[in-house]
């Protein structure tokens, strides 16, 4: 395998060792740039060490969290997939609706994921199939899924989802709420599976080479869509728990999702250019954005300031990058 | 990879007439236009009705003024999300001006100055510093919303954002719904715009210049035509034309308000790619996205005067973006083939 390693340093550490010097630069910075700030946070706002408090900031990074494996991959693949945000609303509202009809709870998730992955293999098959940009790509089909969305929505207007779909976000284990387990079970086993499985040094290589990929044999169509497929799996699942603890049909759900997964997935050290990205620190990413948007409302800064916060640290953060990391050849 | 995508005109040879009229992109985007146009004419007795044109054309303009600069950037390889933010900033800064008892001509230049600000820090960061244009442009949309809304705060429309009374210079409010010959100022100005720039795009040096730097980079950049330059060039020229965009909705509505210019950016973008651009850079047409700006305006109120409930608009402006986007690449694919590449 290593004798395949493209002429540009790889992101995946080989063959299970840290490599240290393979770390990108915004992915180290952003551990220690997270614990200063809950530092900070801590010691400055008593409200902030509330157990509620960070218990709701955990809890709602989890369903954000479970959204974030797939996007990362697409990145990772040089691709992007901005219909995240209206999969995540169409599932969710799609499993209301559907149980709305008589179905039962899992069968109607079943389906709402089915259609989720449908609309993933769609994305995968036109971008791979007609070499076509996937930032437009995925514009359209953002549109045209958010369009049914709202036709969903004004269908349920008023009244809530069944009981059963909206004691779903709240199933808990160990009296915690499952989806915060889950996440940690499956960032610890993609830590894992990113440096032993070769399904993930083909991503990687995929992304960071196409070229080199296609003369290896591997095949990056396949892999591509199979990542966009799950893009809007992990997306879908997302949405339901969304949905459930909503409890009712929201228009605005899911509405700048994916700017907020990119932002995050940028801070974590993902490349637009492919080649980088990984789950664990793009999550590190999210909770980096709860805290300031916390911090933020703590300090009773107005609300409409944070969206200006985001984007300024998108910009600074690919900012940043480029300025340091400019020697590596990073487009 | 960027190399495949030179403009047509360098690379065709002579080809039989009907054959090089199907491919020209405008042409393709003035059929659907014109299959729209039967179905409102023969759907709705309303269309015609002079209140529903005069609508048409107040929203058709300025959203024609913005394509152009749109779609020289798509030419150069990249594109601005950040122009439905810069319209709704450059109205706000007008309106402002205009509230501090100042002159028509400072409002104008305080919204265009806006607009060139957004335009150079974008210009800057894409074209000097080297970021992904989606990531620059995003971000600056992101943060002038921010600004617009700690501009506006919450509630009610303040008094200084009206422009229509007395106490301040009427000049801006009266452009908003001045006509000549039955077309108002703002149509004027778009047209005017798009035969001009469309001319220079086919005749004039600096518009080959702009396609040869977005189709090839590498070999313009060796003709010693500065890429970077235009480019930074062209998102200054495109924060310019939201901010004037901006400016004469703001002008037509008397008021500037938080939602000029809201989501307007993926429609302005649509339009450039069923006028002929690709995201690939070395391609588009002005006249083809003037007629995908109708288009889409066109759709938009088909809706309204059908009464279809407006989540159904999105459906189809969303389908239409797939279909345009995926026949660009199977054409691209086409040609790349037919050339021996790929």
């Amino acid at each position: 395998m290593s004798d395949i390693a493209p002429h540009r340093t790889t992101p995946v550490p080989r063959d299970g060792a840290f490599a240290f010097r393979d770390l990108h630069l915004a992915a180290l910075s952003l551990p220690v740039i997270v614990v200063a700030m809950f530092i900070f946070l801590a010691v400055t706002k008593e409200a902030f060490l509330g157990y509620s408090n960070l218990y709701s900031i955990v809890f709602a990074l989890s369903i954000d969290a479970i959204a974030i494996i797939g996007f990362t991959y697409v990145m990772v693949m040089g691709e992007i997939d901005l219909s995240v945000g209206a999969v995540y609303a169409f599932a969710g509202i799609m499993t209301g609706w559907l149980m709305k009809f008589g179905f039962g709870l899992w069968p109607a998730i079943g389906m709402a994921l089915a259609l989720a992955l449908m609309i993933g293999f769609i994305n995968g098959y036109l971008v791979t199939r007609f070499k076509i940009n996937s930032l437009m790509l995925t514009i359209g089909t953002m549109i045209f899924v958010q369009g049914i969305v709202g036709v969903l929505t004004t269908m349920l207007v008023g009244g809530t989802y069944p009981r059963d779909f909206r004691m779903l976000a709240k199933t808990r284990l160990f009296d915690i709420n499952v989806t915060i387990l889950a996440v940690i079970v499956i960032v610890l086993l993609l830590q894992f599976l990113e440096r032993r499985a070769s399904f993930f040094r083909k991503l990687y290589l995929v992304g960071e080479n196409p070229e080199t990929a296609i003369v290896y044999g591997i095949r990056s169509a396949r892999i591509k869509i199979g990542i966009f497929m799950l893009s809007a799996f992990t997306a879908g699942i997302a949405g339901i728990l969304t949905a459930s603890r909503l409890t009712h049909a929201d228009t605005q759900m899911g509405l700048g999702l994916e700017f907020t997964l990119v932002t995050a997935a940028v801070l974590g050290g993902a490349s637009l250019y492919g080649g980088r990205g990984n789950v664990a620190t793009s999550i590190l990413g999210l909770f980096f954005l709860a805290l300031i948007l916390n911090g933020l409302i703590l300090y009773g800064v107005e609300p409409v300031l944070q969206q200006f916060v985001v984007g300024f640290l998108l910009v600074s953060a690919v900012l940043l990058d480029r300025l340091f990391n400019r020697h590596r050849g990073t487009r | 990879m960027s190399a495949v995508s030179m403009p047509a005109a360098f690379t065709a040879k002579p080809k039989p007439l009907l054959q090089r009229l199907a491919s020209l992109p405008e042409l393709t985007a003035l059929a659907i236009v014109l299959v729209v146009l039967l179905i409102l004419l023969f759907g709705s007795p309303f269309f015609l009705d002079p209140n529903n044109l005069d609508s048409l054309q107040t929203s058709v303009a300025p959203a024609m003024i913005v394509a152009v600069g749109m779609t020289v950037l798509f030419v150069t390889g990249t594109f601005d999300l950040s122009v439905g933010a810069t319209m709704g900033m450059a109205g706000l800064a007008a309106a402002y001006v205009l509230s501090l008892g100042m002159p028509f001509e400072a409002a104008v230049a305080a919204a265009l100055g806006v607009g060139a600000a957004i335009g150079i820090f974008n210009g800057i960061m894409v074209s000097l510093v080297g970021l992904n244009p989606l990531i620059v442009t995003l971000a600056s949309m992101y943060m002038v919303r921010g600004l617009i809304d700690v501009v506006i705060g919450g509630g009610r429309p303040k008094p200084w954002m009206y422009i229509a009374g007395t106490e301040v210079d009427g000049r801006l409010f009266a452009l908003g719904s001045a006509k000549f010959l039955g077309i108002y100022a703002v149509l004027w100005v778009a047209l005017v715009l798009v035969v001009i720039v469309d001319i220079g795009f086919r005749r004039a040096p600096l518009g080959r210049q702009l396609f040869f730097a977005g189709g090839n980079p590498s070999a313009a950049r060796s003709l010693g035509i500065p890429v970077k330059r235009l480019q930074l060039c062209g998102f200054v020229l495109c924060g310019i034309l939201a901010a004037l965009a901006g400016l004469f909705i703001t002008a037509r509505s008397g008021l500037s308000s938080r939602d000029v210019g809201g989501g307007i950016e993926l429609q302005i973008i649509i339009a450039c790619l069923i006028g002929g651009a690709s995201i690939a850079g070395g391609r588009g047409s002005i006249v083809g996205a003037a007629l995908g700006v109708v288009f889409i305006s066109l759709v938009n109120n088909a809706f309204n005067l059908f009464e279809v409930a407006a989540e159904w608009q999105k459906v189809v402006v969303g389908g239409v973006l797939i279909a345009v986007v995926v026949s660009d690449g199977w054409r691209s694919l086409r040609r790349r083939k037919r050339t021996g590449r790929d």
